[in-house]
C-alpha cells in the first residue's frame, strides 16, 4: 500500500493498530448508516486523547488534507462518509464519562461515548440523558452533537441542542476552544448552539458537557388503533391543542403495520388497522390521571378499533414492540433501506402522507411510514435493492420529491438526521441565496482552508471553485 | 450475479445487513480493537465486497474474518435478522484456497476427535504427562521461547476424575414410572475430560423422573469442523449421530451449549442431513436446562450455601435463544443458593470452541473483561453450561478463589 509521504510521517506517531492504511481496513469505512454514498478514506486514525486529535488536525491543516470525524457510523445522512483523500478521525476510543454532577444535573463526557451509556450511568442518581435516537444503543454522543439528533421522546424534552451546555472543540487549524459550560448563563455569543449540528464542518468536538434530566417517576403508555390515518392524525392534533405534552406521539402507517405483522416482531394488530398511534406520558403521578382520562377520551372520540394501555414496564415493552420492531421489519423487505427524514406542520401530516404514497407509486418504490407525529417529523422508509442502479436512481428521485413535498407543505428537509451528503443540494429549497451566503460565510470564517468535513451540509461551492482553479 | 454466487454460497445473507450499526457495541472483538473491520457490520461488508468482486483477499487481509468468535451476539440484536454463523461457515469453507486448517488441526479433527477410543488414549497420555512433573518445566521453557504455545500449554485441561463415568451403551431408570425417556449426548472430549458433568446430568435427570439411555454409536457433534469450514466432515458426523439415537426418545439431552447449537442448526445448503425434509423425524436435541425447565422440576433438594453467578454460553443464549432465566429458575430450586447478577453475562468469554488456541491474544483480551465482571459480582461460584467456556473461565480464574462449574453440577449437588 503506497501511502502519500506526509501520511507516513503522521502514522509514525501512532501504534500500527490505531493508524489504519490497509486497503481492507479502509474499505469498511467507505460509508456510514447511509450506504448510498461510498468513498474510502486515505487513512483512518483511532484517536484516544484530545492531544492526538489536535496533532492530527494540525497535520491536516499543514498538509491541506481534509479530515472527517466519525463516531459509530450510524448516521443516516452521510455526515461521516469520507471525502476523497481524507484522514478519517475515529473517536470511538474516546469514551470516558469524566464527571457526573448529580446535584447540578450535568455530565462531562468524551465524544465517543455511546448515548445509552450516559443514561445507564445517570440512572443510579435517578437522572437520564433525554435525547434518545432510535440508534441510542450504538450511536455516539459526538455524532449526536454533529447531527443534532432527536428521538421518539424528544417531543417533550427537546432534541440534542436543548441538552448541550458546553463543548471543547478542536478548530480546523488545531486550536482548542471551550464554549459554554455547566453554569446557566454565559455572556458571550451562544457559540454552543452554532456548533451543534455543524456536522464536523467547524472542527472536532473532544469534550461535551450535557444536561441531565430527572428520571420521571411515573410513565403511562397507550396505544390507539384506527382504521384510517385521518382518525389517528386528528387525535394527534387534538392532543397537541389540548396543551397536554406527551413524551412521545408516534404513528405507524398501514404498510408498516403489515410489515411488522409479517415479521418475527409481530405485535398482534388487527388486520383492518390502518394507523397505530402510540402515546406516552411521563412525569409526576399527580395530575396524570386527568391527563390520561383526557387523552383516552380524545382517542375514543375518533372511533378507534382498539385501545390498549400499559402501567408497568413489561406491558409498556409490549406496546412499544411494534414501533421498535418497525425499522427491522422494513429492513427485511429488501436488501437496502433508505430512511428519509422530513418535517411538516402537524396539521399537514395526513395530506403529506398521501403525497408520499403517490410519489412512491409513481416511482415504483416500496415505502412505509413510521413517524414522530407529535412534532410532525416524517420518516418515509424506502426498501429497495441497491445493487440495481436504475432502482437506486428511482429511490433517490422519489426521496427528493418527498422532501420537496414536505417543504411545499410548509415544513423542512431534516428533523433529526442532519443534512450531510444526502441533502446538501436540497438546502436551496429551504433557504435563499442570502441565507446560504451567511451560513457559508460563517463556515468559511471558521474553516478558511475548507478541510473540515468539506462538502457536508451545504452545496459544495468550494469544490467547484477548486475545480475551476485547477 | 452468477459470479458472486460462485464465490460465496451465502452471498444473499450478506444483503440482510442494512448497515445500521446496532451490532457494534455487542461485538466482543470490536470492543477490544474499535476497528470497523473487527465488527459484525464490517465483517459482513468485507464478505459482501469479496463476493461482489470489489475486494480481494490476496495478502491475508481476511484475518478480520478469522478473528470472529462466531459468538453470535450480533444475531440477537440485529433488527434485520442476520445469520453470522451461516455466513462465517460458508466463507471459511469457500474462501480462496479453501478451509484454513493446519495439518495438525486437520489430523485432530478427522482422526482423533470423532473416535472415542483415540480420545481416551490421548487423554491417558495427557494424564501421564500431568503426573510426570514435566508440565512445570515445559511451561517455563515455552514462556521464554514461544509465548503463543505457552498460552496453549497453560490452557491444557485439568482432567477430572473418571470414577463412575457414564459409559456409552448404558441405560438408567428412575424409581417409579418414568416421566420421559431421553438420550444423553456425550460429545467428544467432554466425556473424557469433564466426566462429572455427564454424571451430574444423569443424576439430575433421574431425580426428575427421566429414563436415560446412552447409545454406543454416537460421536462428536461436528461444531469444530463447521467453525473451521470442514463442512463435509461435519455432515458425516451429524448423520452418524442421527442414526445413533433410537426414534422413541422424547429428547436427546445435550449439556454442551456449543454442541447443542451445532446439532440444532441445519446446514445452510439443503442436501445436508440436518435439513433433510425426507428424514422421518429430526433428532430432538434439547439443551439440558431448557428441557428440565419445560418438564418441570420435581426432584427433592437440600440447601446449598453458595453465591452463584450465571455466565451465559453464547451458543445457549444467542445460538439457541435460551434466555438466562431458564437456567436461573432451575438454580433457584436449591434452597440457600444465592444468585448474584453478573454484568455482561451475555457477552462472550473468548473461548469460541478452539478460538482461544488459534487467536490467543484476542481471546485473552475478551477473557480479561469477563474475569473482571465475575470478580466484581462477588460470587464464589460461577456456572456456565459449555465445556469450552468452563475451560476458558477456569484458566482465567486460576488465581482466584472462585469455582467454575456447569450449572447441572450445582443442581446435582443440591439433590436431597
Amino acid at each position: 500500500m503506497s501511502l502519500p509521504d506526509p501520511f507516513r510521517e503522521l502514522a509514525r506517531r501512532f501504534p500500527a493498530d490505531r493508524f489504519l492504511t490497509d486497503r481492507t481496513e479502509l474499505f469498511v469505512y467507505e460509508c456510514d448508516g447511509l450506504p448510498v454514498h461510498r468513498q474510502p478514506p486515505a487513512a483512518v486514525v483511532l484517536c484516544e486523547t484530545r492531544d492526538e486529535v489536535v496533532a492530527c488536525v494540525k497535520w491536516c491543516a499543514a498538509n491541506e488534507v481534509p479530515f472527517v470525524p466519525r463516531g459509530a457510523g450510524t448516521g443516516l445522512s452521510g455526515g461521516a462518509t469520507p471525502v476523497r483523500g481524507c484522514l478519517l478521525l475515529d473517536l470511538n476510543r474516546m469514551r470516558a464519562i469524566r464527571k457526573i454532577d448529580a446535584r447540578s444535573r450535568y455530565a462531562v463526557v468524551e465524544p465517543g461515548l455511546i448515548n445509552v451509556r450516559l443514561t445507564e450511568a445517570a440512572k443510579p442518581h435517578r437522572l437520564m440523558y433525554a435525547p434518545d435516537p432510535s440508534s441510542q444503543t450504538a450511536c455516539t454522543l459526538g455524532g449526536n452533537i454533529a447531527e443534532n439528533s432527536g428521538g421518539p421522546h424528544c417531543l417533550k424534552y427537546g432534541v440534542t441542542i436543548d441538552h448541550v451546555l458546553g463543548l471543547e472543540v478542536v478548530l480546523p487549524d488545531g486550536e482548542v476552544v471551550r464554549l459554554g459550560g455547566p453554569i446557566a448563563d454565559h455572556p458571550d455569543h451562544d457559540l454552543v448552539q452554532l456548533f451543534v449540528g455543524a456536522e464536523g464542518t467547524f472542527g472536532v468536538v473532544t469534550e461535551i458537557t450535557l444536561r441531565l434530566t430527572p428520571d420521571p417517576p411515573e410513565v403511562r403508555t397507550f396505544l390507539a388503533i384506527f382504521d384510517s390515518m385521518a382518525k389517528a392524525c386528528r387525535t394527534v392534533t387534538e392532543i397537541t391543542r389540548s396543551g397536554i405534552v406527551p413524551v412521545a406521539l408516534e404513528i405507524l402507517d398501514r404498510r408498516t403495520i403489515e410489515a411488522v405483522e409479517a415479521s418475527v416482531n409481530r405485535a398482534g394488530y388487527p388486520t383492518n388497522a390502518a394507523a397505530v398511534l402510540l402515546v406516552e406520558l411521563d412525569g409526576f403521578a399527580a395530575g396524570m390521571d386527568e391527563e390520561e382520562r383526557a387523552i383516552v377520551a380524545m382517542a375514543r372520540a375518533n372511533d378507534p378499533i382498539e385501545l390498549r394501555s400499559a402501567r408497568d414496564p413489561a406491558e409498556r415493552v409490549a406496546l412499544w414492540k411494534g414501533r421498535k420492531g418497525a425499522f427491522g421489519a422494513m429492513g427485511r423487505v429488501d436488501t437496502d433501506l433508505y430512511v428519509l427524514d422530513g418535517v411538516v406542520p402537524r396539521t399537514a401530516l395526513e395530506e403529506t402522507l398521501e403525497k408520499v404514497y403517490e410519489i412512491a407509486d409513481r416511482y415504483r418504490v416500496k415505502v412505509s411510514n413510521v413517524f414522530h407525529a407529535g412534532d410532525g417529523n416524517l420518516h418515509p422508509n424506502i426498501s429497495y435493492d441497491g445493487r440495481d442502479a436504475d432502482v437506486t436512481a428511482r429511490v433517490l428521485a422519489a426521496g427528493e420529491e418527498m422532501l420537496r413535498a414536505c417543504v411545499a407543505a410548509g415544513g423542512s428537509i431534516s428533523g433529526e438526521h442532519g443534512i450531510g451528503l444526502e441533502k446538501r443540494d436540497f438546502m436551496p429549497l429551504l433557504f435563499g441565496e442570502g441565507d446560504l451566503a451567511l451560513m457559508t460565510g460563517i463556515r468559511d470564517a471558521i474553516d478558511p482552508e475548507g478541510i473540515a468535513n468539506p462538502g457536508k451540509g451545504f452545496p459544495d461551492r468550494r469544490a467547484k471553485r477548486r475545480k475551476a482553479r485547477a | 450475479m452468477s459470479r458472486t454466487k460462485q464465490r460465496l454460497s451465502e452471498y444473499a445473507r450478506t444483503l440482510d445487513c442494512v448497515h445500521c450499526g446496532l451490532c457494534l457495541p455487542h461485538c466482543p472483538t470490536y470492543g477490544v480493537t474499535s476497528r470497523e473491520a473487527d465488527s459484525p457490520r464490517g465483517r459482513i461488508y468485507l464478505m459482501r465486497g469479496w463476493a461482489e468482486g470489489r475486494l480481494d483477499f490476496d495478502t491475508g487481509a481476511d484475518s478480520h474474518l478469522d478473528s470472529c468468535l462466531v459468538c453470535r451476539a450480533c444475531e440477537s440484536v440485529c433488527p434485520s435478522g442476520i445469520r453470522m454463523d451461516e455466513m462465517m461457515e460458508s466463507f471459511r469453507a469457500e474462501r480462496p484456497g479453501g478451509p484454513r486448517v493446519s495439518p495438525l488441526g486437520r489430523f485432530l479433527l478427522r482422526e482423533i476427535i470423532p473416535n472415542r477410543r483415540r480420545v481416551a488414549a490421548a487423554t491417558k497420555a495427557l494424564e501421564l504427562y500431568e503426573r510426570s512433573g514435566l508440565p512445570g518445566v515445559t511451561q517455563r521453557v515455552l514462556d521464554r521461547v514461544a509465548p503463543p504455545l505457552a498460552r496453549a500449554h497453560a490452557m491444557r485441561p485439568r482432567i477430572e476424575p473418571r470414577t463412575d463415568a457414564i459409559e456409552p451403551g448404558s441405560t438408567w431408570k428412575p424409581t417409579g414410572v418414568p416421566r420421559a425417556k431421553v438420550g444423553l449426548f456425550l460429545g467428544c472430549v467432554a466425556a473424557e475430560w469433564l466426566a462429572p458433568v455427564h454424571r451430574a446430568t444423569v443424576k439430575v435427570l433421574l431425580g426428575n423422573g427421566c429414563e436415560v439411555v446412552v447409545p454406543e454409536s454416537q460421536t462428536c457433534c461436528g461444531a469444530l469442523h463447521r467453525h473451521a469450514g470442514l463442512l463435509d466432515d461435519a455432515r458425516t458426523l451429524l448423520d452418524r449421530n442421527a442414526r445413533a439415537f433410537p426414534a422413541d426418545l422424547d429428547a436427546v439431552i445435550v449439556n454442551a451449549a456449543g454442541c447443542g447449537a451445532s446439532l440444532t442448526t441445519p446446514f445452510h445448503d439443503s442436501d445436508s442431513p440436518g435439513a433433510n425434509a425426507a428424514a422421518p423425524r429430526a433428532t430432538p436435541y434439547r439443551d439440558v436446562a431448557a428441557f428440565l425447565h419445560e418438564l418441570g422440576w420435581t426432584a427433592k433438594t437440600r440447601p446449598l450455601r453458595r453465591r452463584v453467578a450465571y455466565d451465559q454460553p453464547c451458543h445457549l443464549v444467542h445460538g439457541q435463544r435460551v434466555p438466562a432465566h431458564v437456567v436461573t429458575d432451575l438454580l433457584q430450586q436449591i434452597p440457600g443458593l444465592e444468585l448474584v447478577p453478573l454484568a455482561g453475562s451475555e457477552r462472550c468469554c473468548g473461548a469460541g470452541g478452539v478460538y482461544n488456541l488459534l487467536q490467543p491474544t484476542m481471546a485473552d483480551a475478551v477473557l480479561a473483561e469477563k474475569v473482571d465482571a465475575i470478580v466484581r459480582s462477588g460470587a464464589n461460584t460461577v456456572v456456565t453450561g459449555n465445556p469450552g467456556c468452563l475451560l476458558q473461565l477456569r484458566h482465567g480464574l486460576r488465581d482466584h478463589a472462585i469455582e467454575v462449574r456447569h450449572p447441572i453440577e450445582v443442581l446435582a449437588d443440591g439433590l436431597a
